[in-house]
């Protein structure tokens, strides 16, 4: 715990001698800035107890300096440089004017750190003014929007285009895929027989493989100690407030206004001080409805709302690489709106970092769903993510195998994330692709035995829109990480290689050749009873036969293992459906394809707050909000 | 390193004990008629001479694969299933004291405890048996432990393990399908108490559901390619009524009065004799659950599949439930701290193990022993096969020979490779007999006064044959039961 100082008390003097803070809310408010490290401001805004305009006006009056609202009175743009406009945001600290020879600083945290950092800056002639930290960020936006909006679009792109989805194909890509094709009709026309044995023969040995691999990741998964998750657990629990860093949450949201209360109230019950969380509600600008509820809705100060200009493509990677600029965290999480993290997530988080290799970049959450329950898809989804999350990830992460990172609950370090050039925009799975591109940068993408969990599509079409997207993503990463295989190779050693391939590729092959050899078979069956064996010669019938068996049957076994972990048993015998399911992943897996080809960089959005759970739960939480 | 290197002394010395030995059985006539046909259809798999459709659906399907791909990779006139034999039994070795080592033995300890164990009457006599009885084996090794381990911690990979050794087990051997049925409803014993709920049937469909699966499936290749698939239901049979016989031969009404109850007291018995040390380390750990429950798991269900076998007839002969005793000992060595520190005790009751075996071997597989027997008295047990296996070597460059090989697939292993011989899968016999009309270069004959004699296809069709000859062919072989004929 540390004492709070001499500016900060007289600080709380003023806001109680103004009315601001009643005298128990500051003596709590010390309390807390005490216990968790941070100013007293930080406390007192982590609280919602006043405006921020109130608050800030009377910080200006504490230590003597004008107050200026930085939307009436903005900047004057000439003092403003782009490549200091993250600086800007982070500080909370920009020029604003230059009057009588001297530049005036406008500043949400005025005290002796920023006076050194802008007399550094700007010269030992600065003087200063208060601003409140909406303005800062506001006016920051303001000036730099275009510059901050081309730079979370075209980052990656311009600087690593090798690694932007950007060029869907390479020349290379659409030269090789012509070869392959032209070498598969050359073989179907001299020899259609021995052609299709030996197509049917690769891709046996690509279902089994993939489906050995899944087999082994999960036993080893399964194997990993559960010592070190409590040590991990025990050391969350040991570190004090002050300890902890300040933590940037993303929570880009587009058209979710009804999901506000309930997310607010899931990063309340987080088991971290307030204060230090630095929560950006990422929001387009031309999602009026959400803003004004947002604004309405009186959410602490530790809240506070980017608006995304618009630009193209619209895309939620895009959205978190703008509100980046604005992060002042040492690591960052991205959240969605309906997810509830477990409260000592971010706890376990800090301390898995602590005690992880230097190298490590990235630490992914488990996930799963509350509403798991709720009608067969969502128990179909909960086993799939339960193979994901709770078997097979902890087996990529003991067998140094790329990650591809789950859309949400990703806790980074920022500098590396920065140092990455972030998301890619224009890849819809940008969490997969990070977690690949990572791994190839020589970072390291841990596990954390946390979940957050999230609300299941419960409608056929909603879960399509989302597998689709997700489909279409694994396809880019696919084609993006293998521009250079020799390269991939080198970077992420031939075991990785292979899991990538056989995870990312095999996803989207068993999406796309599943209903081709049920087709196949049926056709086969129609054959056998018309009599037209002979276009099914023994050896093409067994290997289409044996891939179709083996493939239902090692999928449905592993679907089963997945809800051992949580002790979920009930969910295990509609594993036994999970014919119909494959179904559901390959007309996604499809309809991924489809828009690959045609409109690469659209993103599906999934509509959120449609479970009868969260119905319930919104209720609830506005309740408490009102 | 150096456990690694003594590993593989440990194994290279049991691969040469146990190739001896199945070696001598071989000559001998030990071998079960079973492995020679697995034997046999391996070599016809392996030179190209089998449908597809029967390969997929052979039955036991590992180790007709393993030796089938074992027959493609070596030259003509290996052994293959005495090496495959041999070499997973020394892989049975090698891991045994890999994890011998690991929970502390000492390395001289562990040699010896190795070699008591693998070398055991029971291990030995699964490895002359075959490749399916000692794949059974270590099926049975790797089943067992899974199950302790399952007790320790029921997660996803220990129900892996379960499962898959269930799998393994079940394709194995026939027995090893019915110690999958036996030890169903015994699953909920090895499994942790707090997920003994009332969802305890799902978690035993999961342990259950790959071998369930791959019976539908095999049974659907079996109906897709019409093959052999389904002949062990036959054979089996076959093999309980021989081993009814043995078994009344001995011990008359037996003790109960009923077969099957007195092949579950067989088992017990046999273990017992062939394994003092487990009833002793299962004693000493009555109290401990998490040890007890799989012991007793696995004593029951293998007793419970010895029954089955015997009432059912669809499993084939208890016999190779006697391989159960040393491997149970084993797994207990392995996880019973007491067998590891007591050596002094533990190793004297392996030794006397060792020679209960003897009495365990002839509890469970008396026309085995009743073999055996002869063998050492200098005998050939088979000389029927012998003959067979003669002819074969007699058809050695000779090309478009006309016989019945499943009938006598000893034929098969003489002659080194199926390619040359017509069997009845060929159009060449079907039409010979069908037409009533002999035009291969050679034909080949048993005499129809002997056993197998009386079930040739050809003599079926042509009833003179073998006393007259066919028109057009004059006699090149003769031997005490067979006759080969070449056209003029």
């Amino acid at each position: 715990m540390q004492p709070l100082s001499v500016s900060d008390r007289a600080l709380g003097d003023v806001l109680v001698a103004r009315q601001v803070l009643s005298l128990p809310q500051l003596d709590e408010a010390v309390a807390l800035a005490e216990t968790w490290h941070v100013r007293l401001g930080d406390a007192i805004l982590s609280r919602n107890w006043a405006e921020p305009s109130v608050y800030y006006r009377a910080v200006a009056f504490h230590y003597e300096l004008p107050f200026v609202d930085l939307i009436r009175d903005a900047p004057d743009p000439t003092l403003l440089s782009l490549d200091e406009a993250n600086s800007y945001a982070r500080k909370l600290t920009m020029p604003w004017k230059y009057e009588d020879g001297h530049v005036v600083i406008a500043t949400a945290e005025p005290g002796p750190e920023t006076l050194l950092f802008a007399r550094n800056r700007w010269g030992a002639g600065v003087t200063f003014v208060v601003a409140s930290k909406f303005d800062v960020i506001w006016a920051v936006q303001a000036a730099f929007d275009d510059e901050l909006s081309h730079r979370a679009v075209h980052e990656l792109a311009e600087l690593n285009p090798e690694f932007s989805a950007k060029q869907v194909f390479t020349p290379g890509q659409v030269v090789f895929g012509y070869v392959l094709l032209t070498i598969l009709l050359i073989g179907l026309a001299l020899s259609p027989i021995a052609t299709l044995i030996t197509l049917n023969v690769l891709i046996s040995i690509f279902y089994l493989g993939n489906f050995l691999l899944k087999g082994i990741l999960v036993f080893v998964g399964g194997a990993r100690s559960a010592d070190r998750d409590e040590a991990i657990a025990f050391a969350a629990r040991a570190l004090s407030d002050d300890e902890l860093p300040v933590f940037t949450v993303l929570v880009p949201m587009y058209k979710e206004p009804t999901m506000l209360p309930m997310l607010a109230r899931a990063l309340r019950e987080l088991d971290y001080p307030l204060a230090k969380l630095d929560i950006k509600l990422v929001l387009e600008a031309g999602d009026v409805e959400t803003i004004e509820v947002a604004s309405k809705l009186g959410l602490e100060g530790v809240f506070e709302v980017v608006r995304v200009p618009p630009s193209h493509p619209q895309t939620k990677p895009k959205a978190c690489n703008f509100a980046l600029q604005f992060a002042r965290g040492e690591f960052l999480v991205i959240y969605d709106a309906e997810d509830r993290p477990e409260p000592d997530q971010l706890r376990k988080v800090v301390a898995t970092f602590r005690q992880s290799p230097a190298n490590t970049a990235c630490l992914q959450c488990r996930l799963s769903y509350f509403n798991s329950h709720e009608n067969w898809l969502t128990r179909m989804f909960t086993l799939d993510y339960g193979l994901w999350f709770d078997q097979m990830l902890p087996g990529l992460e003991r067998l140094n195998v790329p990650i591809p990172l789950g859309g949400t609950s990703n806790h980074f370090k920022i500098e590396v994330l920065r140092k990455l050039h972030a998301w890619d925009p224009f890849n819809v799975t940008e969490d997969a692709d990070l977690g690949v591109r990572l791994t190839q940068k020589g970072y390291r993408v841990g596990v954390v035995d946390s979940t957050t969990f999230e609300e299941a599509s419960c409608h056929a079409g909603n879960w399509i829109r989302q597998r689709s997207r997700w489909m279409k993503g694994y396809m880019q990463t696919f084609l993006v990480h293998t521009r250079h295989p020799l390269h991939l190779m080198r970077t992420i050693r031939p075991l990785g290689f292979l899991g990538f391939v056989f995870f990312i590729g095999g996803t989207i092959i068993s999406g796309l050749l599943n209903p081709v050899f049920w087709l196949l078979h049926i056709g086969w069956l129609i054959a056998a009873f018309s009599g037209f064996e002979a276009i099914f010669p023994e050896p093409l019938l067994f290997l289409c036969l044996f891939n179709l068996l083996a493939g239902n049957g090692a999928f449905i076994f592993l679907s089963m293992l997945a809800p051992i972990r949580r002790g979920w048993l009930d969910l295990v015998p509609y594993s036994l459906t999970a014919f119909g399911y494959w179904v559901m992943i390959s007309i996604a897996a499809y309809k991924g394809l489809w828009q690959l080809l045609h409109n690469p960089f659209f993103w599906e959005k999934t509509n959120h707050g449609v479970s009868k759970h969260v119905v319930r739960e919104l209720i609830q939480a506005q309740e408490i909000a009102s | 390193m150096t456990r690694m290197i003594s590993a593989v002394f440990v194994a290279l010395v049991a691969f040469a004990a146990v190739f001896a030995v199945s070696m001598s059985a071989t000559t001998a006539g030990l071998v079960p008629d079973d492995a020679v046909t697995l034997w046999a259809s391996a070599i016809t798999a392996g030179d190209g001479q089998m449908p597809i459709g029967r390969i997929v659906a052979a039955y036991p399907t590992i180790p007709f694969l393993a030796a089938t791909l074992l027959e493609f990779v070596t030259p003509a006139g290996t052994p293959t299933t005495i090496l495959l034999t041999a070499g997973v039994l020394a892989l049975l070795a090698g891991g045994l004291f890999v994890s011998f080592r690991r929970t502390g033995v000492p390395p001289i300890g562990g040699t010896l405890m190795v070699f008591l164990i693998v070398l055991h009457p029971a291990v030995l006599r699964a490895a002359i048996a075959g490749p399916a009885d000692i794949i059974f084996t270590v099926f049975l090794f790797l089943l067992g432990g899974a199950l302790f381990d399952l007790r320790a911690r029921s997660a996803a990979p220990e129900i892996m393990a379960v499962a898959l050794s269930l799998l393994g087990l079940a394709f194995s051997h026939p027995m090893g399908a019915a110690i999958a049925c036996a030890a169903i409803p015994l699953f909920v014993f090895s499994v942790r108490p707090e997920l003994l709920t009332s969802l305890t049937l799902n978690l035993v469909m999961t342990l259950v559901f790959p071998t369930a699966f791959c019976v539908a499936a095999f049974s659907y290749m079996s109906w897709v390619f019409p093959g052999s698939g389904w002949s062990f239901l036959i054979a089996p049979a076959e093999g309980v009524a021989t081993w009814a016989a043995g078994f009344s031969s001995l011990f008359g009404r037996g003790l109960t009065g009923s077969l099957a109850l007195d092949a579950g007291i067989a088992v017990l018995v046999t273990l017992l004799l062939a394994a003092p040390l487990v009833p002793f380390l299962i004693i000493w750990v009555w109290e401990r659950t998490p040890l007890l429950a799989p012991a007793l798991v696995i004593v029951a269900m293998t007793a419970m599949a010895a029954s089955l076998a015997v009432l059912t007839g669809l499993f084939g002969d208890p016999a190779p439930l006697a391989a159960m005793p040393p491997i149970l000992a084993a797994i207990l060595i392995m996880h019973v701290p007491l067998a590891r520190e007591q050596l002094l005790f533990v190793l004297p009751l392996l030794v006397l193990g060792w020679f209960g075996g003897l009495a365990g071997f002839a509890i469970l597989d008396p026309r085995g022993a009743m073999n055996v027997g002869v063998a050492l008295m200098g005998r050939n047990v088979d000389m029927e096969r012998l003959a067979a296996f003669n002819l074969g070597n007699a058809t050695v460059g000779r090309n478009g020979v006309l016989v019945d090989t499943f009938n006598a697939p000893a034929i098969v292993l003489g002659r080194g490779r199926a390619r040359g011989l017509l069997p009845p899968s060929t159009e060449e016999f079907a039409l010979g007999v069908i037409l009533a009309r002999i035009e291969t270069p050679f034909v080949a004959v048993p005499d129809p006064q002997i056993g197998i004699g009386a079930q040739d296809r050809l003599n079926k069709a042509f009833p003179l044959l073998y006393r007259h000859g066919a028109a057009g062919y004059h006699i090149v072989y003769d031997n005490a039961n067979w006759r080969l004929f070449a056209r003029n």
